[in-house]
């Protein structure tokens, strides 16, 4: 049992590396392996003024266009991408044991939903640009959780209860979101729109500290609680009898969950599915136990998104696609197969 | 056998359709109550003179200061339907990619008598000058305006004749980073200045584009049509990527948006400094 | 509820008083030198819930190491009793002592490497396997940062062979049968090294091989039990003492002679039976009489 995990962990990282190569080359404009070797080990470029080492002069063969393509707008796009891949499947993965339900998803308990009206009311009402969109998307991600759990009041120990006030916060929150787009004028409601459906496009180096910070918290939590988690699995009751605080590690988690959720979306917009379907895909290959299970997330999520963020600018030439598109379409995809292969066991 | 006639009778139906449409069109000679969904129709009404026949418009019909006084309809995202209806119009004057693609549908269905204004180019202007002109019993005055305009336009498109194309990247939007695709009004204003648009082979008409793809393409210059608002952060995206071309020698140029996406004679003036800051580059 | 019935409503609002009463006086504790050997040692405990009187003035005592087993019909509230005892509940008034001290004042933890507890239906679609169940016993006595050590997996295999499940190790939970799946938490609850052993139920479900073979186990296990059961003569098979409730309070309690006769049989659970002497163990025999009772009349 043990061999297979390890054979499986060894391909899967193999192909997350595969991944990263093949992210930086492809998209609008083609870049070579070579050029892409070139500009991260031999040239090394002084980012402010782009001038390039002297020492390394001789060996740079690389276009000073190219080196900035790479460092300044692949580099951290593809980073970005990766990040959101890995902070949404493990925020889906704990979210489903610790609610027990397959159908989890960090967009359950109306997070994007709060971005999302945070994001638009930043760029609509306060146009003037006090507030940027991360910051509003932000604020209003944490918004709706409060709301949630406000909501559900002392029921919030409960599991049911607690979906079904983050689904009726997605709700509403959608509600007033659709609202202010529709009074918009048509570029800003046309920006809201684009923003919404997922984009890795204006990701720099300075977005990507918090979402790192984050999910690297969040996956040490995981981590720590793991025996906690897996048997809270078993049950609530069974849960308690075994001293672990059920309701209050729960909570916790919830929160946690949606503080990466809230960054993540605050950054790149809402970007579905992910959540829901690593963590199946994880299961399926490595079985229950959490700390594979947030391995194979973290390795699998992060090159699924990889992929997802080379088909969104390559499929179209010269043209980008909002990435929640690509992954929404996936995700449908997805469920299809499940669905036939759930039926074929009966 | 039964193929062929099925396909006949279909044939016949659509050109009769077409042609009792424009039939319909052609018994117009003397429209007294127009409804102009459109803020360029209504200037244009007001060129010929025929501004005080409009009933109604939509918002945002600004030009000229007599035309804020006409009451309003609809907007791009709807038209009160039955307003129009009700208002009993001779003319309606409905704007295909500006108006909802529903309530033209409805309003074909009304049977009211339609004038589509879709200008493509600024041709196009004189065309449509020449039908209203005609529609309204105006085409003396019309055919002034056409001449003045074409003139202008002339004078325009020689000047900037000489030279080579200026690569230009036309910057609709900065987030997410939009331009114009070909075959769009914007491309045939370029056309007229002797540029060329970088992403002419795009696969739609308002394609988003990624700023690598401006990047490798390097144009001389960054056309910024500004209609409201903050005019800083639209152009402030350039700060970091010197080493486009455009960036680098100074021709990112904001210019008054109104004047170069408004369909009426007035965008000459528009294409004027289109123009020249596009000759800067040359 | 009916409002127009009386007797009832009556009823009903005096549990309502009752249990705002009890929950705001003061329970002193309880001064029971002879507890001090006792695991546990209640004192009129009352739980309310919703202003629902469920269990009323409980007073009894379960000695270190003793076999106790809880009955009565449906709703008497054994259930209720047993997650007082383990902690899920917290009691409305009255003094619940676990091995001399206050329940109060263990820990959630300390109670869980004390106490293990076996409930009715394990988890249906749980697919963890079946080493990682058994394994979650070690749960209460582990710090948290703590990798499984070489002790760990030996207690882990020890308990899955005393269960008899060896060859079932690797499998998936939810793949195993419901026997199968008893006897797995049976073997997490040993691993969990506790002093007593709660049961709510726990063969219910099982056909009659397996109802013996669970209680067998847990014989084996030499610790405190307190098991909650529906089969009588099984109870009387493996309990020293029995405590038999009915609507909320203690009808009898003492070993299984003094609690099942036929006198309580006959008004606790309406039926007639006949009592003796089982062939083959210690205990009694009990023999239902389904024909009205025409045949056994004293």
């Amino acid at each position: 049992m043990k061999s297979k995990f390890f054979f499986i962990a060894i391909v899967s990282v193999t192909i997350l590396g595969i991944s990263f190569l093949f992210a930086m080359v492809m998209g609008s404009v083609e870049l070579s392996f070579g050029q892409v070797y070139n500009t991260l080990f031999i040239c090394s470029m002084d980012q402010n003024t782009g001038v390039q080492n002297i020492v390394a002069q001789n060996s740079c063969t690389v276009d000073p266009i190219y080196r900035k393509i790479i460092w300044e707008i692949r580099l951290p796009r593809i980073l970005m991408a990766f990040l959101t891949g890995v902070g949404l499947s493990i925020a889906g993965a704990i979210l489903q044991s610790v609610t027990r339900n397959p159908l989890a998803d960090p967009y359950l308990f109306g997070i994007s939903s709060g971005a999302a009206l945070g994001a638009v009311l930043a760029i609509s009402v306060f146009s003037t640009g006090i507030i940027s969109v991360t910051f509003g998307a932000l604020a209003g991600g944490i918004f709706s959780v409060i709301l949630m759990l406000t909501l559900a009041g002392r029921a919030a120990l409960q599991v049911e209860r607690l979906l079904l006030s983050g689904v009726a916060v997605s709700f509403m929150l959608g509600a007033f979101t659709s609202l202010i787009i529709y009074y918009s004028d048509p570029e800003i409601a046309s920006t809201l729109l684009f923003w919404m459906m997922g984009s890795f496009t204006n990701s720099q180096w300075g977005d990507l500290w918090l979402p790192a910070l984050c999910i690297s918290i969040g996956l040490m939590l995981f981590l720590i609680y793991r025996s906690w988690i897996g048997a809270i699995q078993a049950g609530d009751e069974g849960a308690f009898t075994l001293g672990i605080p059920v309701s209050q590690l729960r909570l916790i988690m919830l929160i946690i969950c949606s503080i990466i959720t809230a960054v993540l979306v605050a950054q790149v917009g809402g970007i579905g599915f992910v959540g829901l379907m690593i963590p199946h895909i994880s299961r399926f290959l490595v079985g229950s136990k959490l700390s594979k299970v947030l391995f194979m997330c973290v390795v699998i999520g992060g090159s699924f998104m990889l992929w997802v963020d080379v088909i969104a600018h390559s499929l179209i030439p010269n043209q980008v696609l909002p990435v929640g598109i690509v992954t929404a379409a996936i995700g449908s995809l997805f469920f299809f197969v499940i669905l036939k292969s759930r039926g074929r066991n009966l | 056998m039964k193929r062929i006639f099925f396909t006949l009778a279909i044939l016949i139906f659509i050109v009769s359709n077409k042609l009792s449409a424009e039939n319909s069109l052609s018994k117009i000679t003397n429209a007294q109550r127009i409804i102009a969904l459109a803020p360029h129709s209504v200037e244009l009404l007001y060129a010929i003179g025929a501004g005080d026949r409009i009933i109604a418009t939509t918002e945002y019909s600004d030009y000229p200061k007599e035309a804020l006084g006409i009451p309003r309809i609809g907007n791009a995202n709807g038209i009160q339907i039955e307003r129009v209806v009700e208002e009993k119009p001779d003319l309606v004057i409905v704007w295909e990619g500006g108006n909802k693609s529903a309530d033209v549908l409805k309003l074909k269905s009304l049977g009211l008598n339609l004038f589509f204004t879709k200008p493509l180019k600024i041709s196009d202007i004189s065309q449509e000058l020449k039908e209203l002109g005609n529609l309204t019993g105006l085409s003396e005055r019309a055919d002034q305006v056409i001449e003045q305009m074409e003139k202008k336009h002339k004078q325009i498109t020689n000047k900037y004749k000489r030279g080579s194309k200026v690569k230009t990247f036309y910057q609709l939007w900065h987030d997410p980073l939009t331009t114009i695709g070909p075959a769009s009004w914007s491309e045939s204003l370029l056309n007229d200045c002797n540029a060329e648009n970088i992403f002419k082979d795009a696969l739609s008409p308002y394609p988003v584009v990624p700023i690598e793809s401006v990047l490798v393409k390097n144009p001389q210059v960054i056309i910024i049509p500004s209609h409201s608002g903050d005019d800083e952060t639209k152009s402030k995206i350039w700060e970091k990527w010197s080493e486009i071309s455009a960036v680098k020698n100074n021709h990112v140029n904001i210019i008054d948006g109104d004047l170069l996406h408004r369909f009426t004679p007035r965008v000459l003036d528009g294409l004027q400094k289109l123009c020249d800051a596009i000759d800067k580059a040359r | 509820m009916d409002f127009f019935d009386f007797p009832t409503s009556s009823v009903f609002a005096s549990q309502k008083i009752f249990c705002w009463v009890k929950r705001l006086s003061i329970s002193r504790p309880s001064v029971n030198n002879r507890c001090s050997t006792a695991a546990f040692a209640a004192d009129k405990i009352c739980w309310c819930v919703d202003e629902k009187l469920i269990l009323d003035s409980l007073t009894f005592e379960i000695k270190s190491q003793e076999f106790v087993g809880l009955i009565g019909p449906n709703g008497a509230g054994k259930s209720s009793l047993l997650r007082c005892l383990y902690g899920l509940n917290k009691i409305t008034s009255g003094t619940l002592n676990f091995n001399g001290k206050n329940s109060d004042s263990y820990s959630r933890r300390e109670m869980a490497q004390k106490i293990a507890v076996l409930v009715q239906e394990p988890p249906t679609h749980f697919d963890m396997n079946v080493s990682d169940v058994v394994a979650m016993g070690l749960i209460p006595h582990q710090p948290l940062l703590a990798f499984s050590t070489e002790e760990d997996k030996v207690s882990v295999e020890n308990a899955i062979n005393m269960v008899e499940l060896k060859d079932k190790q690797n499998s998936a939970f939810n793949t195993l049968s419901g026997g199968e799946k008893q006897r797995v938490m049976v073997a997490r609850a040993i691993v969990q090294k506790p002093q007593v052993l709660i049961l709510d139920e726990p063969t219910n479900h099982l056909d009659i091989q397996h109802q013996i073979e669970i209680l067998q186990l847990v014989k084996q296990m030499n610790v405190t039990v307190v098991l909650s059961i529906h089969d009588l003569n099984i109870a009387a098979a493996f309990c020293d003492r029995l405590i038999l409730m009915n609507k909320g309070s203690i009808v009898a309690d003492g070993n299984c002679e003094e609690v099942l006769t036929r006198k309580n049989l006959k008004n606790i659970f309406q039926i007639e039976a006949e009592i003796d002497q089982h062939p083959y163990h210690s205990g009694q025999r009990i023999t239902y009489d389904l024909t009205g009772g025409k045949e056994n009349e004293i």
